[in-house]
């Protein structure tokens, strides 16, 4: 029924050039896709694989980086790689509407939400401010913000991160747009929160009939919300067609790829007894921040309260929960990069008497800004032993061999962080961590930043190294697909509080708590998924 | 990626762009001259610029003195020349003794809050007071010699300086590569110069010039004024301000000075904007 529709977006042949000195001569090579009223389509390709530049493109937005593309864009039969500035400005907003991945600077900071989404209706329309507001506020319930009256006069920093994107959604669809465009628009979102998103994307184009290009990374999203998929890499298209047919019967082996690396929900560990010592002990941790002071009125926020939690060797406890909740408090808490309000982290007496930073090391999230960019990785790598005594020669030859182990040439020491890819950076991250050598490794979402295929791989390495050095670790994340490939037992943190913990399979088999519950209904594209009892 | 290339590969591409930028080669050529004219001076066809002859005063240009002579029989070209040594010696001492003494005070601020909200205080303090107010001063309270001027002229820049390292430093303790390096066990000396000095190196190279600038010319208004050099050391303030009573018969007398002042502060200030386009455009705001 979707395919009979006539297209309101078109793309023939597209192509942009990259510029200068790039990896490959285009960024976008002569792709062509369509999106006809009342489909979703998504685009679907790992980091560089040319899909926020197709977006922008037609757009018309296109960084002024990039030469003037070649190829057509028919927007409902038009081509508007001809039309003017002008008529483009016209086009965006009433013809195509865009959201953007970071809801909290696509919009002003100093300007009222409501103010931001009449700035649309200023500028295309003629209408009374009466009129104008009450759009707005209709908008507003529209995208089912509590409280419209009040919340247009609200700021950005005052609303979440998903009622803030709900405000982009109002501002990009209340000149009633032929065309959605969404770039990543749940991507820096909480998995529960990106499931409202969705399926209020789904519904409001359901209701309008609009057409929607859904550009992401995610598998998981991609099996929520698309009739049609476009599956992008390095600037090509893999593959195109149907949802149900690209996602279950894949032609390419890239699309195969791509989604055999999205973790399952299986509990890989169901079967692994962990029999090792305690490594360490976490006994009613709690942080909490004081604010204001001498002239502000006094606040405290409990970060983290009353967290007590036990890890063996060989062990790998996953820590769950979204942004706010207290798992990276609770990480710096342990390793010490803060000092808890109250409560004890122990490790388990040691046979040679080695410092806590020796015994104790972490993995952080970001690959490009764990590594300090004016040093070599092999000085990041020496830097901890060299701390602790060892010899310059001693300590690099164990470098070389670490990076050897971590899947990399031992000769790259001498590289800058710079030279490496994202994956390549965490294994580099993870080599440093065990220089040193330690009992307990803490892993803070140290795979959410990369790509899924590479995800896998690094997961794959924590796990090798775990056997290898019979490691506790403690694994934070909020993505719980992850969780279920390496973890043994997970502990669910809300609001600063432990909320529920237990066996992975127990956990995601029989959720005691509510919000553990609605954490698992949340997971993308988890319908088509069986969770294993 | 393209927007996650880090600074350090960012400015290693941009090295050859900052030596050809127009501005600081005119600069850099500018103040090569300079430096060598002061280097050079008694090879530039100078006498002893101190020598007085009574019976030469106020003489104009001849074979012997290219420039005429001054009040008290000395060869103005001759002091001119020697004149931008004491010029560039106190642009340079106060710029480096400002960038020390500032990063180090702005290391430490930037790191340790408790410290930070006493020395900014004194720092505000300091900024309060207009640079050359405080310069006058500091000079009236000793004796002047260079020293004390170098002394004079550097205390009023180092809040500039602390203010620079301290927001920089703000910035890159939050960096998960200083988590990293504490986690690994490294004590905090080395943190702060290993980790996060280096970060502070491109903005303080173009506010390095800027204070050198300030500071000759703020030398040559204290000496302008009578508060700056003993006058018995050929400066170009020194020279200005005696010039200055006999501008109407002989205004030569602060032509060759203010000319090479302008054409080395011009110089400087070249540099500096030069460096701050390349090395990092944020930087103006942060000053």
């Amino acid at each position: 029924m979707l395919m009979n529709n006539p297209p309101v977006i078109e793309v023939e042949n597209l192509a942009i050039a990259l510029p200068g000195d790039g990896d490959r001569g285009f960024a976008v090579d002569h792709i062509s896709l369509s999106v006809a009223a009342g489909e979703i389509v998504c685009v679907v390709g790992e980091s560089g694989s040319g899909k926020s530049v197709t977006a922008q493109s037609i757009m018309g937005l296109l960084p002024k980086v990039f030469p003037k593309p070649e190829g057509r864009i028919l927007f409902e039969g038009r081509d508007i790689t001809k039309a003017t500035p002008a008529e483009m400005r016209d086009l965006r907003g009433r013809g195509i509407g865009m959201i953007f991945q970071e809801p909290m600077t696509a919009l002003n900071p100093v300007h009222a939400v409501g103010k931001q989404i009449d700035e649309v209706l200023r500028t295309h329309l003629k209408l009374s401010r009466s009129d104008r507001f009450a759009r707005v506020i209709d908008a507003m319930k529209e995208v089912r913000l509590p409280d419209p009256e009040r919340m247009y006069h609200a700021f950005p920093h005052q609303l979440s991160g998903g009622q803030r994107q709900r405000v982009l959604i109002a501002a990009a669809l209340i000149l009633g747009p032929k065309l959605l465009i969404a770039d990543e628009p749940t991507t820096a979102l909480d998995v529960t929160t990106q499931a409202q998103i969705l399926k209020q994307i789904r519904d409001l184009q359901r209701e309008r009939g609009m057409g929607v290009l859904f550009i992401t990374h995610d598998i998981g999203v991609v099996r929520e919300i698309a009739d049609r998929v476009v599956v992008m890499k390095g600037g090509k298209v893999m593959e195109q067609g149907l949802a149900a047919k690209v996602l279950d019967a894949p032609e390419t082996d890239y699309t195969r790829m791509l989604i055999a690396a999205v973790p399952t929900l299986e509990p890989k560990r169901k079967n692994h007894v962990v029999t090792g010592d305690v490594a360490i002990t976490v006994e009613g941790l709690a942080k909490t921040y004081h604010s204001g002071g001498l002239f502000r009125d006094k606040r405290t926020v409990h970060a983290l309260q009353g967290a007590s939690l036990t890890v063996r060797r060989g062990e790998t406890l996953g820590i769950i929960g979204e942004s706010g909740s207290g798992k990276s408090t609770l990480a710096r808490c342990i390793t010490e990069l803060i000092e808890p309000s109250s409560g004890k982290v122990t490790l388990a007496a040691g046979k040679d008497g080695r410092a806590f930073r020796q015994r104790l090391q972490m993995v952080f999230q970001d690959p490009y800004r764990s590594l300090n960019p004016r040093r070599t990785v092999g000085q990041s790598i020496v830097e901890g032993p060299m701390n602790f005594g060892q010899g310059k020669a001693e300590a690099t030859e164990r470098a070389k061999e670490l990076m050897q182990l971590v899947g990399l040439e031992p000769h790259a020491i001498d590289r800058f962080p710079h030279q490496f890819s994202g994956g390549q950076r965490q294994r580099i991250s993870i080599a440093r961590a065990l220089a040193m050598e330690p009992d307990i490794l803490v892993a803070d979402e140290a795979v959410s930043a990369l790509d899924v295929s590479v995800q896998a791989q690094v997961l794959r390495l924590i796990d090798d190294i775990q056997k290898r050095f019979d490691l506790a670790i403690l694994f934070i994340t909020h993505d719980l697909r992850v969780a279920a490939q390496i973890c043994d037992r997970l502990i669910v943190m809300h609001r600063g509080e432990v909320v529920e913990e237990g066996t992975v399979a127990s956990v995601f088999a029989a959720p005691a708590h509510p919000y553990t519950r609605e954490l698992l209904a949340s997971i993308p594209g988890r319908a088509d998924e069986m969770v294993p009892a | 990626m393209n927007s996650l290339v880090s600074p350090s590969a960012a400015a290693k591409r941009r090295l050859p762009a900052f030596l050809t930028h127009p501005s600081v080669l005119v600069g850099g050529l500018l103040i090569l001259s300079v430096a060598l004219m002061a280097l050079a001076a008694p090879l530039l066809g100078t006498i002893d610029p101190s020598r007085i002859e009574p019976a030469m005063r106020l003489k104009p240009p001849s074979e012997l003195a290219w420039f005429g002579t001054d009040l008290f029989g000395r060869d103005v070209y001759s002091r001119a020349v020697y004149g931008a040594r004491s010029s560039i010696l106190i642009g340079l001492f106060v710029a480096a003794a400002a960038l020390l003494v500032g990063v180090a005070i702005g290391l430490v601020t930037g790191y340790f809050r408790w410290v930070d909200a006493i020395v900014m205080r004194i720092m505000d303090g300091l900024m309060a007071i207009p640079t050359f107010l405080l310069a006058i001063a500091l000079v009236s309270l000793t004796r002047a010699s260079v020293a004390t001027v170098v002394v004079a002229l550097t205390i009023p820049e180092i809040p500039r300086v602390v203010r620079l390292v301290r927001s920089v430093v703000l910035t890159v303790r939050e960096e998960s590569f200083v988590e990293a390096a504490i986690s690994v066990g490294t004590s905090t000396p080395k943190i702060l110069i290993r980790h996060i000095l280096p970060s502070t190196y491109a903005p303080l190279m173009v506010l390095g010039t800027y204070i050198c600038a300030s500071a000759i010319l703020i030398e040559a208004g204290l000496s302008f004024l009578g508060t700056g050099l003993p006058p018995e050391i050929p400066s170009w303030g020194n020279m200005i301000s005696e010039g200055r009573t006999f501008f109407q018969v002989a205004p030569r007398l602060v032509f060759l000075p203010s000319l090479f002042l302008a054409l080395t502060v011009l110089g400087i200030n070249l540099l500096g904007d030069g460096l701050r386009d390349t090395l990092d455009p944020r930087i103006a705001k942060r000053m």
